[in-house]
């Protein structure tokens, strides 16, 4: 896994479009995520690949252009106020000429509610397409841990005989992976939560995310290894109310030893 | 390169008089379906936007087509843009970038085209000192500077990236050169382009 200071020196590449393999993996995570290092240095990136627009040789586009542009866009403008030019003795057709303005203002909006839905439409899209992006990404930092050169695979037991193990893989570096199958959900208002317990006399239980299954019981997920992942002598996995524990509340439902 | 650049279009559009309205006011009109504010911001923007999208394409006809399709989307998503996250310009030749590259490569791989993919927030682009916009013929000729002292294959290999949207792998076997060398002649060359565009603001 690459910090952001590893990552600093890719956000031009990335800006720019060239970045390929792990890296880009990495950065694209850091992004997905929001990460407040990495999202600023890549706008900044961003404007100077920009700027790369100006050894473009200069070309004016056909006047045709900008009619076509405003052709499409004006029957969806909101129409300018207009100052009544109209005397007094033009009041009828003047008030039949408002008539048709409201029509076709009402008109107008109910285009503008229409485009308002599809934006909305687009708006749910987007968000779908972004939160499968972000479990692509958490799929594939995954695939990623696992198959690494130093990955270890922990087998974690469960406390009760009729439910199944989890499988864990510890990279001492890059994170730690929970693959699960055909688990049950924890209790309502709980979640499961996943921990590193040290060795004896080594300190408490260190938090390393909540995560709850799937509709089919199914897990996946990545965590941040601790820093002294040496000095840790098991992992587990809790059941605690809703948001996590500070520390676990409860006897863990699955064990794995690290030694 | 040819002899007429972007800088000074950009320049010019970028120094509007004190009684033009700013970006800023005119996206503020733009959100409201103000078409006036269209124009303007067309009036303003489209020379470079043209002159990108065709260095990108070749071709007026697809360019005209990327042309409008950026004013369009400006129109339509005038509402989330956000002045405070970065000026306009570069916002629109990023976008213009991408809907280029994304055209060229339909044509290259003959996929179907993504419309809805454009993602707003993969178009922000922060200036390092907003306030030395106006030094944009400066960063232009900065830009001109850097890149015509570069060697050939250097300015090739940066030009293959940004105008012909080639990854690190692509362009080192378009130019038959080894990947480590492709990385670093991009790098280095947009290292110096930052140096020189922050000495110019």
């Amino acid at each position: 896994m690459m910090d952001c200071a590893q990552l600093r020196e890719h956000y031009e590449d990335y800006a720019l479009g060239v970045l390929e393999g792990p890296e880009l993996a990495e950065l694209e995570a850091h992004l997905a995520r929001g990460c407040d290092v990495c999202t600023p240095g890549v706008e900044r990136a961003r404007w100077l690949v920009s700027q790369l627009a100006f050894a473009a040789p200069e070309q004016t586009p056909p006047a045709a252009a900008r009619a076509k542009l405003m052709q499409a866009v004006r029957p969806l403008a909101e129409p300018a106020p207009r100052r009544n030019w109209f005397p007094v003795w033009v009041w009828l057709p003047a008030a039949a000429t408002i008539l048709f303005a409201l029509y076709a203002m009402n008109e107008n909006r109910k285009l503008q509610q229409d485009i308002a839905q599809l934006d909305a439409s687009l708006h749910a899209a987007q968000e779908q397409r972004q939160a499968l992006q972000s479990e692509r990404e958490r799929y594939a930092r995954a695939m990623i841990i696992m198959a690494a050169p130093g990955t270890r695979r922990v087998e974690m037991k469960a406390s009760a005989s009729d439910m199944p193990a989890l499988s864990a893989y510890v990279h001492t570096q890059m994170g730690v992976v929970i693959d699960a199958r055909n688990i049950p959900m924890p209790a309502a208002g709980h979640t499961f939560q996943l921990w590193m317990v040290p060795k004896p006399g080594k300190g408490a239980p260190i938090s390393m995310g909540l995560y709850m299954p799937d509709a089919n019981g199914n897990v996946l997920t990545v965590a941040a290894p601790p820093q002294n992942v040496g000095e840790m002598a098991a992992l587990a996995v809790t059941d605690e109310p809703n948001g996590g524990s500070p520390q676990p509340t409860s006897k863990p439902m699955w064990v794995g030893p690290l030694e | 390169m040819e002899a007429r650049i972007l800088g000074p279009v950009l320049f010019a559009v970028v120094q509007f008089g004190p009684d033009q309205p700013s970006d800023t006011a005119l996206m503020q009109r733009l959100a409201q379906q103000d078409s006036n504010a269209l124009e303007t911001l067309y009036d303003r923007y489209s020379r470079p936007v043209y002159s990108l999208v065709l260095r990108i394409l070749q071709q007026a006809g697809n360019a005209e087509e990327v042309l409008q399709d950026v004013f369009l989307q400006l129109w339509r998503n005038a509402h989330r843009y956000d002045s405070a996250r970065g000026p306009l310009g570069p916002w629109l030749l990023t976008m213009a970038r991408h809907r280029a590259l994304d055209l060229l490569r339909l044509k290259r791989e003959k996929q179907r085209r993504q419309e809805d993919e454009l993602d707003f927030r993969d178009m922000i682009c922060s200036a390092p000192n907003p306030e030395a916009l106006a030094q944009q013929e400066s960063r232009a000729a900065s830009v001109r500077s850097v890149l015509g002292a570069l060697p050939d294959r250097q300015r090739r290999a940066i030009e293959l990236a940004y105008f012909e949207g080639m990854t690190h792998s692509e362009i080192a076997e378009s130019m038959s050169e080894p990947l480590g060398t492709v990385k670093s002649w991009i790098r280095n060359g947009l290292l110096r382009l930052r140096q020189e565009l922050e000495a110019a603001s």
